[in-house]
């Protein structure tokens, strides 16, 4: 017998046929890996090593009517971080931590989802210059992490923050509605940013480079892959960079609400709510305490008075009424009555706002003293139904349109209204009282009394208030105009709007006019004075009104809560918003103009 | 004896040479991949191939009938080696796998390899035919036990289970029963099944039928039963004494997603290396898993990974091509031998490749877990290369006198 083993051929053959078995699967497995799905490894070595940043598209700026910017942009630094990087090295991570002024154990929570990936997330916006030259410094010992210069929003002269809005991170429910953004792109919350957003957004950028297992870059070798951003559309407002400081400054220390419109165009020229807010404070990264304050303090400086509040109009609501009652025919101009100082309405008495009565009044005298006798008769000779076409026809409770958001609609009683209100027998005549003098029920924006003034001022047409004139692509270089403002005729002879007119210049410049302190000779102003009754404090004074009496180019409408008279607290902002406005339009110095003659 | 290089394998010595090429090729990716020769790993190596293709010469020149005569000693020598580890050792990344000498770092785990190769093949290959085979498979159970329980502690768990493996195959080679390689796999197939009882039941009574068929001894099927269903009750026991490493490693194998940053992440991105490579690779220094490091381990243990990603599925059926070369004239030359010693050493050596090629190369294309063996002839590493040229050197050795008695 051969001494020999391992000829069993049974057991040769066991070993070459497990072992060929093995090497043919393990064959099999590269063909597999490595032929049939190569594409797709492919792919996953391509993620690997090609980092993809969003380059930010430059945000549209924003410029007055003399194209002088209000709003652009400026550079700020962002830190990112590579998470699976950041998370395999926990001592760089509590290090960032440390630079950015995060809470420790802040990092591993907010990057915990992310932790097995190479793609960046935006950890920090808009570092200050101390977290830049400390990351910068210490750079080395973070190789998870880098820097991105970025686009952060600067407001050079910081006005009109309610008009323009602001822009802060995209939440969870609006990215779900906006298709193609991402979490963390910036969009516009409140205002013009938020209405243009689309527009003033432009389109990101793309910048692909390469970077090793440490997440660091070792070149942008993909040239070729780089897409520029498409920067976004420039608005350019109807605002008026000096009206509009002038009408802030005017409100420093008070709460109200300063609109100015062009008579001719609608174009807003200053839209000011007070308080007021450093719009900086959204510009880079939201500081989670002054974000806080602003929201909890009681006087609301977020909210843009002049379009998003409702008062009583008072008296000023007055040439609508007499208006109506001329164009329905209840009144004529000729039509007078006794004012004794009060009104007995049923078994109630109303009174007047002057004690001792206006004696006879009628249609010119009774805009120009605000006798409110007058107007509880024409009240009840155009009925409640009258008292909202009056409205109507000024869009008064009614929205304007305006290009802001959450603009407050107001309210113009009717019939119907109080139907539904009290039911059809749960009110009485008497109602109309208050109503027809603006008091009440009566409701209206600040915004909507400026185009009241406007459309008195014009005689003709009623027209939209808007901020917008024109949005300017400064790729193409295409000026773009908005859709036309809705203006509407309004339906009156010109004669009856020649006296509601007259009336109003007469509140100025009539003997017993309420606002004659406001008289000076360089600027004719006209206007109304009214006082609204607030039910939580002194009255708010109301002012609007117009100028040039000749030839009206700026009407405004200037609202100050608890400021008591119009007369006094609301007509003087008026005239020297109007009078500095017309003298800037003829060219006249107005600082010079101003001394002269403040009553 | 007058012709001594009459039967050399060229075969074997051809694929012996490519593959230390296709390891130094290997290597100098991944020491570019540290930037510009900057860790220099690749003079290393280079220095070790010198010296591999000197030693895998002379010891191919070496009458096997000394080597046969120093087997044991070399084998107790082994076992020295292993305890002076773990007294003198030096402690790298918790594990005491290294003694220091210097310039350079001996992993005796490696040497120990050949040397109770040595000592089981004398061990076998002179047990007296006529003798009852269970003492000769308790003696190389035990002779196994020694060093794999030493290396286990060191801990290196990867290498420590090549040993066992290679005893099966040698014993199987050697000729015991079959029902002895059955009651030796019987742990093995108790623990993997223990996680589930269905296929517990059904292991037990497919090795109960084999064992009866093979032995028909009622005793050795009582025992069966009672060591299969202790085992598979002991496991989770077992479990709670692995390193939380290893445990770690094991569960990601069976769910690799969970952990993309551990072992998962090796195994992850070693798939994306070999499978991006596609069928003709992308160029020598141009894979980018190896060059931006997002291959781990890359010089080591993820070598095959590199070299796949560069030279894609042509290249990797190459090596694979040239290592079922040498198993497949490797046990060609041990079934032809005339003397039991050199059989079993050229089978012995052939299976101790085999597993440790398929283990790694498994292992790389994420289908098996990280056992961290490392790939023969191509791994980064002197004391692997070195103790792969003297196998090869064995084999060659062996080929040339396979009509020896």
């Amino acid at each position: 017998m051969s001494p020999r083993l391992g000829t069993d051929a049974v057991r040769l053959w066991a070993f070459r046929i497990i072992g060929t078995l093995l090497f043919a699967m393990l064959g099999f497995r590269l063909f597999h890996l490595q032929v049939l799905h190569s594409e797709e490894y492919r792919e996953k070595a391509d993620s690997n090593r090609f980092r993809i940043i969003e380059i930010p598209a430059p945000r549209g700026a924003m410029r007055d009517r003399h194209n002088r910017l209000l709003v652009t942009n400026r550079p700020a630094y962002s830190c990112y971080g590579v998470p699976r990087e950041l998370w395999r090295d926990k001592r760089s991570m509590e290090l960032l931590e440390q630079i950015l002024g995060f809470t420790e154990g802040f990092l591993p929570q907010e990057l915990r989802p992310n932790r097995g990936t190479f793609a960046p997330v935006r950890i920090k916006r808009d570092l200050s210059f101390e977290e830049l030259s400390k990351f910068e410094e210490l750079r080395d010992l973070i190789p998870g992490a880098f820097l991105e210069m970025e686009q952060k929003r600067a407001y050079p002269d910081r006005l009109a923050p309610h008009a323009i809005g602001y822009v802060s991170e995209i939440s969870k429910e609006e990215l779900s509605r906006w298709p193609g953004l991402e979490m963390g792109d910036l969009v516009g919350k409140r205002g013009l940013e938020r209405l243009h957003d689309a527009e003033l957004r432009g389109r990101n950028g793309r910048r692909v480079s390469v970077v090793n297992a440490h997440g660091q870059e070792v070149g942008a070798v993909e040239r070729l892959r780089r897409v520029e951003p498409i920067p976004g559309r420039e608005l350019w407002l109807t605002l008026d960079l000096e009206l509009q400081a002038l009408a802030e400054s005017l409100l420093v220390g008070k709460i109200g609400a300063i609109a100015a419109m062009d008579v001719r165009t609608g174009g807003i020229l200053a839209l000011a709510s007070a308080p007021s807010y450093d719009p900086n404070i959204f510009a880079g990264r939201v500081n989670v305490s002054e974000w806080n304050v602003l929201l909890e303090d009681p006087s609301k400086p977020m909210l843009n008075r002049a379009v998003q509040t409702m008062y009583p109009p008072g008296s000023t609501i007055k040439m609508a009424m007499l208006l109506e009652g001329l164009e329905s025919e209840a009144v004529t101009p000729e039509w007078s009555i006794h004012c004794p100082g009060h009104f007995t309405f049923g078994n109630r008495t109303f009174k007047c706002w002057r004690k001792g009565g206006h004696g006879r009044v009628s249609a010119l005298t009774a805009i120009e003293a605000s006798c409110d006798v007058y107007f509880y008769r024409l009240g009840l000779l155009i009925g409640v139904d009258g008292v909202h076409r009056a409205m109507s026809r000024f869009h008064l409770g009614r929205l304007t349109g305006i290009d802001q958001t959450s603009e407050a609609e107001g309210l113009a009683p009717s019939e119907a209204y109080y139907n539904k209100r009290y039911g059809p027998r749960g009110w009485t005549k008497g109602f109309i009282l208050s109503i027809a003098i603006g008091q009440g029920e009566v409701l209206v924006t600040p915004v909507q009394m400026c185009a009241y003034a406007a459309a008195a001022a014009d005689g003709k047409v009623w027209r939209q208030p808007h901020l917008v004139r024109a949005i300017y692509d400064p790729v193409t270089g295409k000026v773009a105009t908005p859709p036309p403002p809705t203006d509407e005729p309004l339906n009156a002879s010109a004669e009856n709007i020649a006296l509601i007119r007259e009336g109003m210049r007469r509140v100025v410049w009539g003997e017993s006019g309420t606002a004659r302190g406001q008289r000076n000779q360089e600027v004719h102003i006209a206007g109304k004075t009214g006082t609204a009754q607030n039910a939580h404090g002194d009255d708010h004074a109301w002012f609007v009104g117009f100028a040039p009496v000749e030839d009206p180019i700026i009407a405004t409408c200037v609202l100050v809560e608890f400021g008591e008279h119009g007369s006094s607290a609301a007509a003087p902002l008026s005239n020297l918003l109007m009078r500095r406005y017309v003298l800037a339009e003829r060219g006249v110095e107005p600082g010079l103009a101003l001394a002269g003659d403040s009553h | 004896m007058q012709r001594p290089l009459w039967g050399l394998d060229l075969r074997v010595l051809g694929a012996v040479i490519v593959l230390t090429l296709v390891g130094l090729i290997a290597n100098f990716s991944t020491s570019f991949a540290e930037g510009a020769l900057a860790s220099a790993h690749f003079y290393r190596q280079l220095i070790w191939v010198a010296a591999g293709l000197v030693i895998m010469v002379i010891v191919a020149a070496v009458e096997i009938r000394y080597i046969q005569l120093f087997a044991s000693l070399a084998y107790g020598l082994g076992i020295v080696a292993l305890l002076a580890v773990l007294v003198i050792g030096q402690t790298q990344m918790g594990a005491k796998r290294w003694i220091n000498l210097g310039a350079f770092q001996l992993q005796p785990s490696e040497a120990v390899k050949i040397t109770t190769l040595l000592g089981l093949a004398r061990l076998i290959s002179g047990y007296p035919r006529e003798a009852g085979r269970a003492g000769l498979t308790f003696a190389a159970l035990a002779m196994t036990i020694v060093p794999t329980f030493l290396i286990l502690i060191e801990p290196d768990l990867g290498t420590a289970l090549v040993f066992p493996m290679m005893m099966f195959c040698m014993l199987g080679w050697g000729g015991v029963p079959l029902w002895h390689l059955l009651l030796i796999a019987l742990p093995v197939i108790a623990v993997i099944t223990s996680w589930n009882l269905t296929l517990h039941a059904l292991a037990l009574l497919g090795l109960l039928v084999a064992l009866f068929l093979a032995s028909r001894r009622w005793l050795v099927i009582v025992i069966a039963t009672v060591a299969f269903v202790a085992l598979g009750a002991a496991t989770p026991a077992l479990w709670n004494h692995l390193h939380p490493y290893q445990q770690k490693r094991l569960l990601t194998f069976v769910n690799p997603e969970a952990d993309p940053l551990g072992s998962a992440y090796q195994i992850i991105q070693s798939k994306i290396a070999v499978g991006s490579g596609g069928m003709t690779g992308k160029g020598f220094l141009s894979g980018t898993q190896t060059q931006l490091k997002f291959l781990p381990e890359g010089h080591t243990d993820f070598i095959f990974s590199a070299w796949g990603e560069q030279f894609g599925f042509l290249g990797s059926a190459l090596v694979l091509l040239l290592f079922f070369t040498i198993f497949y004239q490797g046990i060609r030359l041990a079934a032809r031998c005339h003397n039991p010693f050199h059989s079993l050493v050229a089978a012995g050596i052939v299976s101790l490749l085999t597993l440790q090629v398929l283990l790694n190369m498994f292992m790389t294309v994420g289908l098996l877990p990280v056992t961290g063996v490392p790939l023969p002839f191509i791994s980064y590493g002197g004391s692997s290369l070195l103790t792969w040229m003297t196998m090869a050197g064995l084999l060659l050795g062996v080929s040339m006198r396979w009509r020896e008695y």
